[in-house]
């Protein structure tokens, strides 16, 4: 009986995978083009001014960036001691949430109006919101991939504050995992007209001893969003058949 | 429909294969898939290219020291990035004979990370800087 499953699960897998490889040769390709930025339209009176596209800095390896090992709880080092690099959730098309994506190699469209931040990233073709209404995060929040944002301004800075996070993304390539008890604080400081300094601090009591922060530059770019889906040819066809 | 990789389904043995090889076709990270250590060169006709999300296939017939042919499955990195850095989708051609530097796959024989190729016309074309 237990053969008889698994065989099964072998034929429908290689089903499954067939049509996936079919589909991939049939179907269409990625974008051969590029393109210039849409204008960037002028933000809300009185705010600093966001909008744009905005090109971000790619950090794979944030221990390369820190200059030595995230400040780990036990619970935290023994999630990274055992990291597998196949497991990396954006490796099989799942959300990078609202951290890591700022430090892929992906572009960010960044549309700005009084009551709400919205981002639009290439990287998955993903988008994200925070509420600059005055509205505070509900109590209970759901864990989910990108928990919810309400943000703040102060002088010629963002402040977005992130919680209701679930425990599934990498907070970076290199394998830095989180708990579901993260708490998100990324200031997003306007520091020219075509510059912004990026900080994310990552709180989190289960996998870090300490509050940490990391750095950025974004610049504006000089390119579009392209379309990115990551689904249309990847053949990790393990990861997404479940038990 | 790619005649190839249906061929390898074709037994539960040539399946694992399969499974290995699309680990390290999804979308990852190059430490995990791929050896820096193992670094491998070759030269061959491109047989077929993929320029696909999430990463971008192509693939190149070469010739072993034994005469044997050999077909090399190289891996670059997502499109949109590779256009940014000037690698245009036209530049790699079926039946274009290049020369392909990079790093071999932990996972399975003639499957490697293909950092840099050297087209036709002798330009050079970078899916990574060197490392």
């Amino acid at each position: 009986m237990r053969a008889s499953t698994s065989r099964r699960r072998g034929a429908a897998v290689a089903l499954a995978t067939a049509a996936l490889l079919a589909a991939a040769a049939a179907s269409g390709q990625a974008p051969r083009q590029l393109a210039a930025p849409p204008p960037a339209d002028p933000g809300p009176e009185g705010l600093p001014d966001f909008n744009g596209v905005w090109a971000v800095e790619y950090i794979p390896n944030v221990e390369q960036r820190i200059g030595g090992s995230v400040p780990y709880t036990d619970a935290g080092q023994e999630a990274w001691d055992n990291r597998v690099m196949g497991e990396d959730p954006t490796g099989y098309c799942q959300p990078s949430g609202p951290s890591r994506v700022f430090h892929t190699p992906f572009p960010v469209q960044i549309i700005q109006t009084e009551s709400q931040v919205s981002f639009l990233f290439e990287m998955l073709h993903m988008y994200h919101r925070v509420f600059t209404d005055g509205r505070d995060h509900p109590e209970p929040v759901d864990k989910t991939w990108w928990g919810h944002s309400i943000g703040r301004y102060e002088g010629d800075s963002l402040i977005v504050d992130t919680v209701g996070l679930n425990d599934r993304t990498w907070l970076y390539t290199s394998g830095v995992q989180h708990s579901d008890q993260l708490h998100l604080t990324q200031v997003f400081e306007k520091t020219g007209p075509d510059s912004i300094r990026y900080t994310v601090t990552y709180d989190d009591p289960v996998f870090f001893a300490e509050p940490w922060s990391v750095t950025s530059e974004f610049t504006r770019s000089e390119y579009d969003l392209l379309e990115f889906i990551c689904t249309e040819n990847n053949r990790d066809i393990a990861h997404f058949i479940t038990e | 429909m790619n005649v190839h990789y249906l061929a390898r389904a074709g037994t539960s043995a040539a399946a694992l294969v399969l499974f290995a090889a699309m680990s390290a076709s999804a979308h990852h990270s190059f430490s995990g898939q791929f050896n820096a250590d193992d670094p491998v060169a070759f030269e061959g006709v491109v047989t077929r290219i993929e320029w696909q999300n999430p990463h971008v296939w192509f693939y190149v017939d070469a010739v072993d020291e034994d005469g044997n042919v050999v077909h090399w499955e190289a891996e670059t990195t997502n499109p949109n990035t590779l256009l940014r850095r000037g690698w245009k989708p036209d530049d790699l051609k079926v039946g274009d004979r290049v020369t392909v530097e990079g790093a071999r796959a932990f996972c399975c024989e003639n499957v490697m990370n293909a950092r840099n190729v050297t087209l036709p016309d002798g330009r050079r074309v970078f899916s990574r800087d060197a490392r």
